[in-house]
């Protein structure tokens, strides 16, 4: 039985939060953190009739194929934001590959994929297992990361990083970055038990995590914000604790373990989701979705929306999917 | 002659026939030691296998009484005579078939045939050479017992016994290898063993179709997942004491005969950082070594390998001296950092692999030879540059603290090391989220083998990160069924 625990889907979930999150461009403030604060809690309003339809005991299957259809397309397109994202953020961690242009980026997604081909195939079961350990080791590095940076934050910055946007339009972008709600409904299917408790903790865990994250990226990069592309990246690697060594670095394999996991949690949904639609294709499931999410990433072309489009876009297909089941119950009755 | 033709074959009657057949069968060998002789004024014949009885046994349980039976008017009366009559081993089965009658002699018994009869008599007098028990090889131990397991599965069954005098403990007796006939004997708790695993126990040994079984290599991959998995999920032990303890925590053991060393099903990763002196130490203490232990095993699978990436990737995570430092040593060294590191450590594996072959007297001059003078001789020459041998001296004897995942630690460290000397501190991390996935996965009969830290069971912790005391420990009930997911 395919079957993970709370914890497990909260670690998996958790990962694909924080990835984004590093890779989040353009200024932040204190609004900000607010904003995906209620952004999270947004995502949990839209997601409750999905849970309450999983606690019945039923699964993506129950609400028929468009609906499967609709979860891998956005499985998809979300795989391919996060090779996007990593494209952009890569640029500024990957030190082996610095100054590669083009074949940089290929290597990395090449060697990125072939991992993540590996991770998908090996089940959800070793998947989540192994996101436990990779979300533990990853959030005590972050805690030293956030501890240091704090060390050398001002508090004068929480004022200085200039709020251009109002709390609206950050709870947009909070919740626009919600592609990762198609593998929520995927992995929500392999819950043990206790559904509701494991949706509902971890958005709470997400909300908070994003505010501290993004908080600490203020009081670190506040004053400079406005020449920041990287707001959490810049974060890191000015918090140093030891005046004469740069242990930003360290940040990188977090950086990379958690986009690994990221990448590797969209293929095995959409592996899955495919297995659904077309039973015939039994082989290389995973690869072909990799490769689909690798094609939509340089179709973006390390371009990244947090507007208003995708975040109704996100919304609507999430909410369509418990419409279609409740259509599918009554055309049935 | 084909071994299928006398498996099944009934006993002949007529003794020189039958004597004659079983010559055949052994193709004359010479450890066949034939008697014949009168007895009860009937015909037999008493078949031992040199080397394989104990003779003084022999002659004084069984060629001595048997020589004094009184006139039998027919030989079922003479075996019935024997059987009722004259105890003269504890352990007397039968043969029916020229199968068993074989299995029986070449382990050890004395076969008596009669003229007229259709079965045997066998006669357990075994005595073959064996080695005493003695202080086990590999797993060193200080505080505990000093026995190990030696290659007689029977004498390996009685350590066992001595240790649980309890009827829950059972030990079921198998033979398996269509040529070997190697005595295989399942141990389990009844009390204790989830049923279902003993099952599947049993079927994979049902799979076993081998000619001979001569290490417990030849058993392992039947008993555990057909998939690739870098770590085994099933463990092997030298000590009585250890794997009494597992068969109390509710885990099965298969001991084969001819190998002093007990195979465990299933293995908890976390096992291998556990000692048999953990507990009879202070728990404090204990949980002390134990984190020295998961340190060691850190530093000896990454250590050269984060070494390569930051001294040629990330220099600046070191601070200013420490640079300073290494940037001229490695200034002097021909070699890049990487290519160095492969070398030593392969010099290494090469030295190791000749100190294990090699007579110990003249295994020890090897280590000598190459710790001293080739090592000296290197870093002297300027081949080698002190910190990188320093790092990778270091990463050898961390694998040494945890001996159980030794080959594992060999073949992880070369590739951290590619990985790290080519892409850096991403090379690293984009193996280690491969590797943790194969640990993760790594599942055999429904006892995940990173348990108890994922799954993560907060009960399991307090043998695992720490290790609590006793009094706490005696409440805890613990059974391996506990992570069976």
């Amino acid at each position: 039985m395919n079957k993970i625990s709370k914890l497990q889907f909260g670690s998996l979930m958790l990962i694909n939060d924080v990835f984004v999150l590093f890779c989040l461009t353009g200024g932040v403030s204190v609004m900000t953190a607010a904003g995906f604060g209620i952004g999270s809690l947004l995502q949990l309003v839209i997601v409750m009739p999905l849970v309450s339809i999983y606690r019945q005991g039923k699964t993506l299957k129950d609400c028929g194929k468009l609906a499967e259809l609709i979860a891998l397309l956005g499985t998809s397109v979300w795989g391919g934001l996060l090779f996007s994202m990593l494209w952009n953020a890569g640029e500024l961690v990957f030190v082996p590959f610095e100054g590669m242009g083009k074949t940089g980026r290929l290597l990395i997604t090449g060697i990125i994929a072939v991992v993540c081909v590996y991770l998908s195939s090996s089940g959800i079961k070793a998947l989540a297992r192994s996101a436990v350990i990779a979300a533990a080791l990853g959030l005590v590095c972050l805690a030293i990361v956030v501890v240091c940076a704090v060390i050398n934050s001002d508090i004068s910055n929480l004022e200085a990083a200039e709020d251009i946007s109002g709390l609206y339009r950050e709870a947009v972008k909070g919740f626009a970055l919600s592609g990762g709600l198609f593998g929520l409904a995927v992995m929500l299917g392999f819950v043990k038990d206790n559904i509701r408790t494991a949706a509902v903790d971890y958005f709470v865990c997400k909300a908070v995590i994003s505010s501290i994250v993004i908080t600490t990226g203020v009081l670190v990069c506040g004053g400079i914000m406005e020449i920041t592309d990287f707001p959490i990246v810049s974060a890191a690697q000015l918090s140093q604790p030891f005046p004469v060594q740069r242990i930003d670095s360290l940040f990188l394999i977090i950086f990379t373990v958690f986009a690994v996991y990221s990448i590797a949690v969209q293929a095995s949904a959409a592996e899955y989701l495919i297995g659904e639609i077309i039973p015939p294709l039994k082989r290389y499931r995973c690869s072909i979705m990799l490769a689909v999410m690798a094609g939509l990433g340089a179709v973006f072309g390390g371009r990244f929306h947090y507007g208003l489009p995708f975040a109704i876009i996100f919304a609507v297909s999430v909410l369509v999917i418990p419409i279609l089941y409740f259509i599918k119950r009554k055309v049935k009755a | 002659m084909k071994e299928r033709d006398y498996q099944k074959k009934k006993i002949k009657s007529n003794l020189k026939e039958s004597i004659s057949y079983i010559k055949e069968i052994t193709g004359g060998s010479s450890d066949l030691l034939i008697n014949e002789f009168i007895t009860g004024g009937i015909s037999c014949c008493l078949l031992c296998c040199e080397g394989m009885m104990s003779s003084q046994t022999a002659a004084e349980m069984v060629l001595s009484p048997i020589t004094f039976i009184p006139e039998q008017q027919t030989s079922q009366k003479l075996f019935t005579y024997i059987q009722q009559h004259m105890l003269m081993s504890s352990d007397r089965p039968t043969a029916e078939n020229y199968g068993d009658l074989m299995r029986l002699l070449h382990s050890g018994f004395a076969v008596l045939l009669a003229d007229g009869m259709t079965s045997a008599l066998a006669f357990g007098v075994q005595g073959y050479a064996s080695r005493g028990v003695q202080e086990p090889s590999g797993e060193g131990n200080i505080l505990g017992s000093h026995e190990g397991f030696v290659e007689t599965v029977r004498t390996n069954m009685s350590m066992l016994r001595r240790r649980l005098k309890t009827p829950e403990l059972v030990m079921k007796l198998m033979v398996k290898g269509s040529k070997s006939h190697t005595d295989i004997c399942l141990c389990y708790m009844k009390d204790r063993v989830p049923k279902r695993l003993l099952d599947r126990i049993m079927k994979s040994l049902d799979e076993i179709e081998l000619e001979s079984i001569l290490s417990t290599g030849y058993i392992r991959p039947f008993v555990e997942k057909k998939s690739f998995e870098l770590f085994s999920s099933t463990g092997l032990t030298e000590r009585p004491d250890v794997l009494c303890s597992k068969l109390i925590e509710g885990r099965a053991a298969i001991l084969v005969d001819g190998v002093p060393y007990g195979i465990i099903i299933p293995r908890l990763m976390c096992e291998s950082f556990h000692t048999l002196d953990d507990y009879a130490h202070k728990p404090y203490y204990a949980a002390f070594l134990r984190w020295v232990r998961y340190g060691a095993f850190i530093l000896a699978v990454l250590l050269p390998a984060v070494y390569a990436a930051i001294v040629m990737f990330h220099p600046e995570l070191l601070n200013s001296t420490l640079l300073m430092l290494l940037a001229e040593e490695e200034k002097n060294a021909p070699l890049s950092i990487l290519t160095e590191a492969f070398i030593v450590l392969l010099m290494y594996e090469i030295i190791r692999e000749a100190g294990v072959r090699l007579p110990k007297p003249v295994g020890g001059a090897v280590s000598i030879i190459s710790g001293l003078i080739i090592g000296d001789a290197a870093v002297k020459s300027g081949l080698v540059s002190t910190p990188l041998l320093t790092m990778t001296a270091l990463a050898v004897l961390g694998g040494l603290v945890v001996p159980d995942l030794n080959p594992q630690i060999t073949v992880l460290r070369f590739a951290f090391l590619a990985a790290g000397g080519i892409l850096g501190l991403f090379g690293i991390s984009i193996l280690a989220c491969a590797v943790l996935t194969n640990v993760c996965g790594t599942e055999d009969y429904g006892f995940p083998f990173t348990a108890p830290i994922s799954p993560f069971s907060k009960k399991g912790m307090g043998d695992t990160l720490i290790r609590q005391g006793f009094r706490k420990m005696q409440n805890r009930g613990f059974t391996v069924e506990e992570y069976h997911e």
